[in-house]
């Protein structure tokens, strides 16, 4: 008992706070000095800070919870369907990793290609915050968005990308 | 001619006159012969010098094309240099991570007599106590009861975080200095920043595998450059930034693209990254770094930079 009442009370890394919220190490220490953390100390941190920094950051648990094995274009059309129908369009947008958190690493790979490519398109709106990059559908492609989302069309660099 | 007698007839002064003719030719013939071998002494002459002055402009050329060749080369090496040197630094900044974690563990191990020492014993003694059996009926306890004992639960742990905190802070080690470097590049090819280049040493999968791994001295040294990166670009206004990070002969390597921002942010990251040194795990951990800019082409692999020239 003594132990394990030691380890809870015991302060946690940066790797762990980065698993408990599913973001990378680098995204932790931006989500820190976003969210004003006294770094002057030992790097090491309340468990209760892991919440914090995921409400403060935007940091949504994973998408894909009950998600199946899927190709590229489904991934893809499933991931844009995932911000239509969550409202992430014109100026409401999400922090991009929510976009492919819990993802099997090659997926997530696949995902951020794929925002690439429409962002280069203007199809998906990029914009960089204190919290991290943030990405919405933009306002004026909703519905192009809408037919990519339903499989009834595509664009030039996502075709490019399914041919890899 | 004017010592010979004057002709007495036609014939002696014709005579006389062919005479010097002939002798006249004769002297301008032996002397323009002479000319002739002049010229053409002095037109070998100058052929020599023409072969020797193309032999000199063909040995300038080279020489010139050396000095290039002699830059690059230079360049080669400088980057062999540097990196061979960072990975002998990883490799040391790996082996004082497990010392640190060493002796963090027996720090922790050391805590519970470390708490008594403190006057907290019977503190962590009861905390343990309403973990194990108060807690599991707080429920059935009455709304001003619970509030009291939860209000005298939530202080001790407080007490126990804070002295946790302090005692199992940062291990110092008893070990010499490590003396690594920090090498960073800002391309600014126009004036305004465009690349970072940080290489950090330590190994590239304290970023690519951190998911597997604790957060060791490499980790907080890579955590540490993050902050900078991130404090300056924050000083500077540079929200769109994004570091990248990944493997480069095994140092990790990160990159943030500096493209739209303002001048002032080279000025800030030059600062921020002076500071990491300061970084209280480096300190405890007897890790001496120290941060140099150096030019990119020491940073980048000779083939990137070509192939970014060819772009």
């Amino acid at each position: 008992m003594a132990n394990e009442v030691l380890d809870a009370l015991t302060p946690i890394g940066l790797n762990e706070v980065s698993r408990r919220l599913g973001v990378d190490p680098f995204e932790t220490v931006r989500l820190l000095i976003a969210t004003q953390q006294d770094l002057s100390g030992p790097l090491v941190f309340a468990a209760e800070l892991v919440d914090t920094l995921r409400d403060q950051g935007g940091v949504d648990a994973t998408w894909w919870a009950d998600a199946e094995q899927a190709g590229p274009q489904e991934r893809v059309q499933a991931a844009v369907k995932q911000m239509l129908d969550r409202g992430f369009v014109g100026d409401t947008t999400t922090r991009m990793d929510n976009m492919w958190r819990g993802l099997p690493l090659d997926d997530q790979a696949l995902l951020q290609q794929a925002l690439t490519v429409l962002s280069d398109e203007e199809i998906v709106r990029c914009i960089g915050t204190p919290i991290g990059l943030q990405a919405s559908i933009d306002a004026g492609k909703k519905a192009l968005a809408e037919k990519i989302a339903s499989g009834k069309t595509s664009t030039p660099g996502l075709d490019a990308l399914y041919e890899g | 001619m004017s010592t010979q007698s004057p002709a007495k007839t036609v014939s002696e002064a014709l005579e006389a006159v062919e005479t010097w003719r002939s002798e006249e030719d004769a002297r301008r013939l032996g002397e323009l012969g002479e000319v002739a071998q002049e010229i053409q002494s002095l037109e070998a002459a100058m052929e020599n010098l023409r072969q020797q002055l193309e032999a000199l402009q063909s040995f300038q050329t080279e020489l010139e094309a050396k000095g290039a060749e002699l830059s690059t080369q230079a360049d080669q090496r400088t980057y062999q240099g540097v990196f061979e040197v960072l990975q002998v630094q990883a490799a040391a900044v790996e082996q004082r991570e497990r010392e640190v974690s060493e002796a963090a563990r027996a720090k922790k191990e050391n805590l519970p007599k470390l708490l008594e020492e403190r006057g907290l014993a019977s503190v962590l003694k009861d905390y343990e106590q309403f973990k194990a059996t108060v807690e599991p009926t707080l429920q059935h306890l009455p709304e001003s009861y619970k509030a009291a004992m939860l209000e005298v639960h939530h202080g001790q742990e407080a007490q126990l975080r804070a002295a946790i905190g302090e005692l199992g802070g940062a291990p110092e080690v008893a070990a010499e200095p490590v003396a690594v470097d920090l090498v960073y590049a800002i391309d600014a090819p126009e004036g305004t920043p465009e690349l970072l280049v940080v290489v950090v040493p330590v190994a590239d999968v304290v970023q690519s595998e951190w998911s597997d791994r604790e957060s060791g001295l490499q980790t907080l040294l890579a955590a540490r450059v993050a902050e900078a990166i991130y404090r300056a670009c924050a000083d500077a206004g540079f929200m769109a930034a994004q570091a990248l990070s990944g493997g480069h002969l095994g140092l990790l390597a990160v990159e943030l693209e500096l493209v739209g921002a303002d001048a002032a942010l080279a000025d800030a990251l030059r600062s921020r990254l002076a500071g990491v040194p300061e970084s209280l795990e480096l300190k405890a951990a007897k890790v001496a770094l120290t941060v140099r800019e150096i030019n990119m082409d020491h940073l980048l692999p000779p083939e990137d930079e070509e192939a970014a020239d060819g772009e």
